[in-house]
């Protein structure tokens, strides 16, 4: 879970780091912040530097509610600015080329960062021998290897408390009274959360409004949690994508794009869905309007009841009598008898449905409904 | 030959009366896996399709002292603890087939695992299975007889699904195959690429290497470096990467780390090129795996 600027300083500040105060008196200067999820707030306009307090508490209620490249601000955060000597970047990650989380780190922080150089320190662990002498070959002296190091591992050890799959602090400011923590990007490893008392407000990161049909797809898996088959994404194209096993959804979507097609959508079923949740899902993506074709494919499953989960697929084109071209190719636990019905309503509604089972490699059927795509559009051109 | 999974495989399962479990092990001792034991804490004096429940590996260990490999299939907020329980009791091969294992625990493994001489694979891995000879996990349901023939194709994957898939390619252009093995798509695997080509060039049954990967990590990378540090290295590989599409996808990017350090390294077209360049032949699409093996083999 990515982690808004002032719930990661307040994990920070309570790992002993210093953070800006937001005790606010009438004169001083002050940065008004907007806590939106995404990157140079500053260049978008999401943070703004003022005198005094009154003029900090009108960009205040201008920012709350407004929206930022998509992004709508529901909170604003006022703290006063520090003067500072110097900026750093600090973040925290785990490394699958040493299979160790490392710091990326660098003497020039602040925007702009991506252009710059920055070192990184694999960390076997959060001994404070290893900052130090990360910083001295940096060319760092005296007090500062010292203080700056007690910095940076208190920083290390929060990102490991807190199990966080990154941790960014950009910039790390030293000032007169030690090294302060301007802004802070954390992300959470939801995996982690049995362990730790998190509790905060739900949050998106899409930076459009999410579609009617998105939302109808989310609402499936929460009413009902056996299986998987809430996940959809609309995209512009024309080919519906019914897509399932999450290493065939990705190799699936890669190979109609391949064959020239254009995916409606991404989406995702697996782990035996009820007959319910997949005819919920099959229906989100038959909806969306002006398709020319649909895919249902997936591998051979190794879990999830094909006949089952095909019979909610079944429902849908019943209702939904699609004329569209589309291909089938599955196989699994029970397909003998999904197959069976899947040609029992091919017959029965004369729809343009080609059928597979493992016979067919997963990835060549994209070629058989793109081909029979094309055919459909000649016709309509005659 | 074959590697993980061996004709001498004795296998413990921990976790072995959880829902998966007890409904997975019937299908692992059908296809001839000797899975001569199972573990559950509170548990022991169970039975499990006629296999011993016990309370602790140690007394599993004692009791069978020929058992060489464990499966673990314990609930992830118990997946490290039971990792170091495998190792304290001399357990050198450990699959995990657990999901959801958060980072720090996979990475407060490594030191122990290395300590230990000991090879795990997963965590989130579907199982390993050498064709005939056993399989442990998953891998193949109840039909793994069907869906996996013997020869002499080597497969890695980090897709549980797509391993056997990709082993129906295979198959379909007139090969089998000698072992296949999910290492699952974690952040901290404890078998990467480069592990696992590495057992398959000791394995003499073993003529050829399929890798499916995926956009994410530096693992495929790696495979890049040794081939081009090992010229001597003289096993066919060939690689699907999958997720290609997901670059043109508007990502939405937060924090500035994954640039700084990464650039676009982790991207499907990066690990396409770097390992083409190594020598590796790259398939755009799954199913020409097939083809390219009957064009090197």
């Amino acid at each position: 879970m990515k982690l808004q600027e002032h719930e990661a300083k307040e994990i920070l500040e309570n790992q002993g780091l210093m953070v800006p105060s937001q005790e606010l008196q009438s004169e001083g200067s002050y940065v008004v912040k907007a806590q939106v999820l995404m990157n140079n707030r500053k260049e978008r306009g999401a943070v703004k530097f003022v005198d005094g307090l009154e003029d900090a508490k009108e960009f205040k209620q201008e920012m709350i509610g407004a929206e930022f490249d998509g992004h709508v601000a529901d909170k604003v955060l006022i703290e006063e600015q520090v003067d500072f000597d110097e900026e750093y970047y600090v973040s925290f990650m785990y490394d699958t080329d040493t299979r160790n989380p490392v710091m990326i780190f660098s003497r020039e922080g602040g925007t702009g960062i991506e252009g710059r150089k920055a070192s990184k320190l694999v960390l076997e662990d959060d001994s404070q021998f290893r900052f130090r002498n990360f910083l001295s070959k940096q060319g760092f002296e005296g007090k500062e290897i010292l203080e700056l190091g007690m910095a940076l591992q208190k920083l290390f050890q929060a990102f490991l408390e807190e199990d966080a799959r990154l941790l960014e602090i950009n910039p790390l400011a030293k000032t007169e009274d030690g090294y302060v923590v301007l802004d802070a990007m954390m992300d959470l490893e939801d995996d982690a959360s049995y362990r730790h008392k998190w509790d905060y407000p739900d949050r998106t990161v899409m930076n459009r409004e999410k579609t009617e049909r998105e939302i109808k797809a989310e609402k499936i898996d929460e009413d009902d949690h056996r299986g998987v088959a809430g996940k959809y994404t609309e995209l512009e194209g024309d080919i519906a994508m019914m897509l399932a096993g999450g290493g065939a959804s990705l190799t699936n979507m890669d190979a109609i794009i391949e064959y020239g097609g254009k995916p409606a959508n991404y989406t995702e079923y697996g782990g035996n869905p009820p007959t319910e949740k997949v005819y919920r899902l099959s229906k989100v993506i038959m909806s969306k309007p002006g398709l020319k074709g649909l895919w249902h494919v997936g591998g051979t499953a190794n879990n999830t009841d094909v006949e089952r989960t095909m019979d909610g697929f079944i429902q849908a084109l019943r209702e939904e009598e699609p004329e569209y071209a589309i291909v089938i190719r599955r196989d699994g636990p029970h397909a003998e008898e999904a197959f069976e019905k899947l040609r029992e309503v091919k017959e029965e509604l004369d729809l343009n449905m080609k059928l597979f089972r493992n016979d067919k490699p997963m990835t060549e059927s994209a070629k058989d409904l793109m081909d029979m795509v094309e055919d459909q559009n000649r016709g309509d051109e005659k | 030959m074959s590697i993980f999974a061996e004709e001498d495989t004795k296998l413990v399962i921990q976790g072995i009366t959880g829902r998966a479990a007890s409904e997975k092990t019937p299908h692992m001792i059908e296809y001839g896996t000797d899975v001569v034991a199972g573990v559950t804490p509170g548990k022991g004096g169970q039975e499990v399709a006629g296999v011993p429940v016990y309370d602790t590996v140690r007394e599993a260990v004692e009791e069978h002292p020929e058992i060489n490999t464990s499966l673990v299939y314990v609930p992830h907020f118990a997946a490290k603890d039971a990792v170091l329980e495998a190792l304290d009791s001399g357990i050198k091969k450990i699959n995990v087939t657990t999901e959801r294992i958060p980072t720090r625990d996979m990475w407060e493994l490594q030191d122990e695992l290395e300590n230990k001489d000991a090879t795990l694979v997963g965590p989130t891995s579907v199982g390993v299975i050498s064709p005939g000879k056993a399989k442990i996990g998953p891998i193949g349901g109840n039909n793994a007889e069907e869906a996996y023939e013997q020869g002499k194709i080597g497969i890695i994957s980090k897709s549980g699904g797509m391993t056997t898939e990709t082993a129906q390619v295979v198959q379909n252009a007139g090969f089998g195959i000698s072992t296949a093995i999910d290492i699952g798509g974690d952040k901290i695997a404890g078998t990467s690429f480069v592990d696992a080509l590495k057992m398959f060039q000791e394995d003499e049954q073993t003529d050829a290497v399929v890798m499916f990967g995926e956009l994410g990590g530096a693992y495929e990378n790696q495979v890049a470096e040794f081939l081009e540090e090992n010229p001597d290295f003289d096993l066919p590989i060939i690689a699907f990467i999958t997720g290609k599409f997901t670059e043109d996808m508007p990502s939405q990017q937060y924090g500035h780390a994954g640039a700084v350090i990464r650039g676009d390294q982790d991207k499907p077209s990066y690990k396409e090129k770097v390992l083409k360049e190594a020598g590796v032949q790259v398939v755009s699409i799954h199913h020409e795996i097939g083809k390219k093996l009957n064009q090197i083999l």
